[in-house]
């Protein structure tokens, strides 16, 4: 699994489709990144924002465009970097050579770690990147909520009673940020994970392999709406941070990401069983 | 180091592709495979390689058994049908990633392999755009860089050109004397008669040992 894992990840490092969602999100961050400055330039410490509250995730400052536009085209983008690449193998008749210098578990089982891997990394550089700006660009002393409700109060307190994890918020804001961006990379390389053990289903149209993430996060999206469920089951509310998460279920949330990893699993182990004809 | 193919038998839809095939394959040698289209050449091939598992029976490399004590066989190079590398690659590239899966064959080797064939290791056009022929040497390029101790070659003059055919009977004489078990399948009898110590017929999943009348009976055949 080692090897076909090493040969994997020097693959993605020359990928073009890696390079380019990777350069798209560092856009999303550069957007983002300089709105914040443009509109926070001269402003005294003391009227400043935290700046962890102000990064793309954030949903605290209002209208985060960036934000939701990063949320809408996200079913798009984990696909692209690394989903594809059985697909590439099987078309280009790659798959066979590989298949004569390991097993099909070890090329499969390996194939599956690197997917998950890029992905998660390809977001999760950009994001960190962010945070690490912010940090340089404005003070680190700035505490202040773009919600405008000072953190003494009675409903911030409960409006940050409702994130996940809130303890770790209140005990160390900045620890709590990149954990929430490991959260959102976890989901983005889940998703990737689950598109790639799709595509050894026999999809051999690559562009059909952009279906079922869409398909999935939307069915669950408008669920709401014809069944009754007391909670949220739109992704946006889970991957956005600092928004009032009252209607989110976090064990749904994990489930959902546990079955998904439990179905490409099995999607993987049954293919690799299965005879290498082409 | 003794290959040995014992009561491999293997059905798909229904229709039987190998059937009791058994046969003994020593190193130093090569074994000349000849059968029609849909013979189950390649089919036994796979199996060989551990492309697919055989309904019954077994392959067995030095005592050790295919698919039970271990998964691959630990040495091979093979080109056979269906088997094409990254387009948007350059031949070099490609051999380079493959040969990151053992980490036995260096970049000299790689090199040294794609001249052995021909071929320009520095040439900066990418797979897709190389000529059939050039596809081909690439491929048993990648069959041969490792150095491996069995290797499979499915038809390998396929879209070479007279050179090219020189050139692969002297590459599979060199790996003769260096000690490697050739499995060499063809449509082209020449190729097999001049490079194979022995011979071996195949026709409808069943593999015979070849010898006069099978050749003629064949040869009767084509010219009627």
């Amino acid at each position: 699994m080692k090897q076909s894992f090493r040969m994997q990840i020097s693959l993605f490092k020359d990928s073009n489709p890696v390079k380019i969602v990777f350069w798209v999100l560092m856009l999303f961050v550069a957007w983002h990144y300089v709105g914040n400055v443009m509109l926070f330039r001269n402003r005294d410490v003391t009227n400043m924002y935290h700046p962890m509250l102000i990064t793309l995730l954030s949903d605290e400052i209002a209208g985060n465009e960036e934000l939701q536009y990063l949320l809408q085209m996200l079913p798009f983008l984990v696909v692209i970097p690394a989903a594809f690449s059985f697909i590439d193998d099987r078309n280009s008749g790659e798959t066979v050579y590989v298949r004569t210098r390991l097993s099909a578990s070890q090329y499969m089982w390996g194939k599956a770690a690197a997917v998950f891997f890029i992905t998660f990394v390809t977001f999760e550089i950009p994001l960190l990147t962010e945070l690490f700006l912010n940090c340089i660009a404005f003070p680190l002393s700035a505490t202040g909520s773009p919600t405008g409700v000072s953190l003494y109060e009675d409903d911030r307190m409960q409006e940050i009673s409702s994130y996940l994890w809130h303890t770790l918020f209140i005990k160390a804001p900045y620890f709590y940020t990149v954990v929430m961006t490991l959260k959102f990379s976890l989901f983005c390389a889940v998703m990737a994970l689950f598109s790639f053990a799709v595509s050894t289903m026999g999809f051999r149209i690559k562009v059909f392999l952009f279906l079922p993430v869409y398909v999935i996060l939307y069915v669950l999206a408008y669920l709401k709406y014809f069944v009754n469920i007391s909670y949220q089951t739109n992704y946006f509310f889970y991957l956005k941070i600092f928004n009032n998460q009252t209607m989110n279920n976090w064990t749904a949330f994990w489930l959902f990401l546990f079955v998904l990893t439990f179905i490409s699993a099995v999607l993987i182990f049954r293919y690799s069983k299965k005879d290498c004809l082409g | 180091m003794v290959l040995t193919v014992q009561n491999i038998s293997k059905t798909i839809k229904k229709r039987a592709i190998l059937c009791d095939v058994s046969g003994e394959f020593e190193s130093g040698k090569v074994y000349g495979f000849i059968g029609r289209n849909g013979s189950g050449k390649t089919m036994l091939f796979r199996a060989i390689s551990g492309l697919i598992k055989p309904d019954r029976g077994e392959i067995i490399l030095d005592g050790k058994r295919l698919h039970h004590d271990m998964d691959v066989l630990p040495s091979l190079g093979m080109i056979i049908e269906n088997a094409d590398m990254y387009p948007g690659l350059t031949g070099k590239k490609n051999l380079v990633y493959l040969a990151k899966i053992k980490g036995i064959a260096t970049e000299n080797d790689i090199c040294n392999a794609i001249t052995r064939v021909g071929l320009d290791p520095d040439d900066k056009r990418t797979y897709r755009k190389c000529s059939l022929g050039m596809k081909q040497r690439l491929k048993i390029a990648q069959a041969i860089m490792e150095k491996p101790d069995i290797i499979i070659l499915d038809e390998p003059t396929n879209g070479l050109d007279e050179d090219g055919v020189k050139l692969l009977h002297n590459i599979v004489s060199e790996e003769k004397k260096r000690g490697a078990l050739i499995l060499l399948s063809s449509h082209n009898k020449e190729d097999i008669e001049q490079l194979a110590d022995e011979v071996f017929y195949m026709k409808d999943g069943i593999m015979k040992r070849n010898d006069e009348n099978n050749l003629m009976h064949d040869k009767g055949k084509e010219n009627k």
